[in-house]
């Protein structure tokens, strides 16, 4: 697990940052505004940064999505023409996933994200309702934003 | 003036005149990477009583606005924070600030006993040359893509402190200044202490009630909700003599949460309108004609206060482990002063205290604003080329 290093700017927001196995650090400065800021530090020198990139909130989303491989991008995989904002995600279940339906585990009031389609041992289910019962070892198909996507995952234990 | 009357149509066009210039300077200002404010004062100083240009129906709307200006300022900054983060700021980094304070309060006061001034215009040139420009620096860190250094941290902690210590300093100030017998300007510099201690401490179990109460989804009633309020308890800690601009501070420092983040934007360009009419007022106040005379007196005074935050920010830095480059950044990018030495200075000038003061002041702003912006940027590129 990566150690992200974390510290507290008072007035401004906060800042994290790792050290990649290669050597660099990187990290990304979060303002309280709500626009953020990628940092790249000098290898001379770790206290200073070299480059710095002001990102607007979309500009920060896009590139989380260029960099995370679990969130399928707006042009991957024929996707195209998905509403600015939303996201789709796979999530495979665990092995040690308790059995529950989709109902008991209020995904959507919990959440706000919905599971359009459970790929289970016995084929893919494109609608499935409450009743609609997840096993360990299904894929789960999930729209919504992408906060509520990272909070169904949280939430099944992915 | 050309126009003899006094009529609605002079004050716009005196202000719109006003504001057009300012614009044009602040642009002039944006290119070069330098802040805005000593350009405001130099305007201020052009159109005071004695300057090129006279000020006729806008002055008293000036005025007026100014106080609105030093209440928004200090609003906004206290919005920035929240009060677990200044208490937090503080436990960690106390050395630093009592540091800070002792090297740099200490040349103004000096210099100010030295001039021959009365002990209270010491004290305030103190309060002048020990506050660094949280907005310069703020500004310039983000500008400068230094948000993200080690040391930007250590610097951030330094201006908390040093607004915080604003919230006693002020007050004190303005008791000082209103004077009196010792008795009572003994009991309202007490007063003023005393609430500004149970404000924190209440702001830090009430803030989040009170921010859910202030909260709506309309933005024109919020506006008018939090400006409303800043106005309203700036107005009443004057009149206790807390001072108009901690009370604001305080109401800032208690609104939290998504009603902050909301209120912000929205009083953000009031408080650069008002803000700037502030600047103005106060170069205003000033007789053109003395400003030469105090040149010496304010560039000495830089040239060793520069030194002083300098040796503040190399030391907090190198206490915090930070090695040689960010310890000289650190020094550097506090050497800035603006706004709030202007706001002290203001203090005493509206109490009519010290000519001399207030043309120092404006005098030595006018340098550190526009040095301290240079030196934090020179000073990396010429260590790294060692």
């Amino acid at each position: 697990m990566t150690e992200i290093r974390e510290t507290a700017l008072p007035g401004v927001g906060m800042c994290r940052d790792f050290a990649t196995r290669g050597g660099a650090r990187v990290g990304v400065v979060e303002r309280t505004s709500g626009r953020r800021e990628l940092v790249v530090y000098e290898r001379a020198d770790p206290d200073t940064v070299t480059n710095a990139v002001d990102l607007a909130p979309v500009e920060a989303a896009a590139l989380a999505d260029l960099l995370d491989d679990r969130t399928v991008s707006r042009s991957e995989g024929g996707i195209e023409g998905l509403i600015e904002g939303l996201a789709l995600d796979w999530l495979p279940l665990p092995p040690g996933f308790p059995s529950a339906t989709i109902g008991e585990l209020e995904i959507r009031r919990r959440t706000g994200a919905t599971v359009v389609a459970v790929v289970g041992a016995g084929g893919a289910n494109p609608a499935p309702g409450p009743d609609e019962p997840l096993d360990a070892g299904d894929t789960v198909v999930v729209v919504g934003t992408a906060e509520g996507i990272a909070q169904v995952a949280e939430l099944l234990g992915v | 003036m050309i126009f003899a009357a006094t009529g609605s149509g002079v004050v716009l066009l005196e202000l719109g005149a006003i504001i057009l210039v300012l614009g044009i300077l602040g642009r002039m200002a944006g290119r070069v990477g330098l802040s805005p404010v000593p350009l405001y004062l130099a305007v201020g100083l052009m159109l005071g009583d004695d300057a090129p240009l006279d000020l006729g129906a806008s002055a008293e709307f000036i005025e007026t606005a100014a106080a609105i200006g030093v209440a928004l300022l200090l609003f906004l900054l206290g919005l920035e924070y929240s009060a677990d983060e200044l208490f937090s700021t503080l436990r960690a980094q106390a050395p630093a600030g009592a540091f800070d304070l002792a090297l740099n309060f200490t040349p103004g006061l000096l210099a100010g006993l030295l001039l021959g001034w009365s002990p209270l215009e010491a004290f305030v040139l103190g309060g002048v040359t020990y506050i660094s420009s949280s907005g310069i620096i703020a500004k310039l860190l983000g500008d400068l893509g230094r948000l993200g250094n080690r040391e930007t941290p250590v610097i951030l902690s330094i201006l908390v402190i040093e607004d915080l210590v604003m919230a006693f300093y002020l007050p004190l100030t303005a008791g000082l200044l209103a004077g009196g017998s010792a008795l009572a300007t003994g009991t309202s510099v007490v007063t003023a202490v005393v609430v500004v201690v149970v404000v924190m401490i209440a702001a830090r179990w009430l803030g989040p009630a009170f921010s859910r109460l202030v909260l709506t989804d309309s933005s024109e009633v919020l506006l008018f909700t939090v400006l409303g309020l800043t106005l309203l308890i700036a107005g009443l800690a004057e009149e206790l003599q807390v001072s108009a601009a901690v009370g604001a501070f305080l109401v800032g420092i208690a609104l939290s949460g998504p009603a902050a983040e909301r209120a912000e934007p929205l009083l953000l360009p009031l408080r650069d309108l008002f803000a700037a009419a502030f600047f103005v007022f106060f170069g205003l106040q000033i007789d053109l004609g003395a400003v030469p005379a105090t040149l010496p007196v304010a560039a000495a005074l830089a040239v060793v206060t520069s030194a002083t935050k300098v040796f503040t920010g190399w030391w907090a830095a190198g206490r915090a482990g930070i090695g040689r480059r960010g310890r000289w950044r650190a020094g550097a990018t506090l050497v800035a002063r603006g706004e709030f030495s202007v706001i002290i200075a203001g203090l005493a000038a509206v109490e009519g205290v010290g000519d001399d003061l207030a043309a120092v002041t404006a005098a030595y702003v006018l340098i550190l604003a526009v040095v301290g912006p240079v030196a934090a940027r020179v000073v990396d590129p010429a260590l790294a080329r060692r």
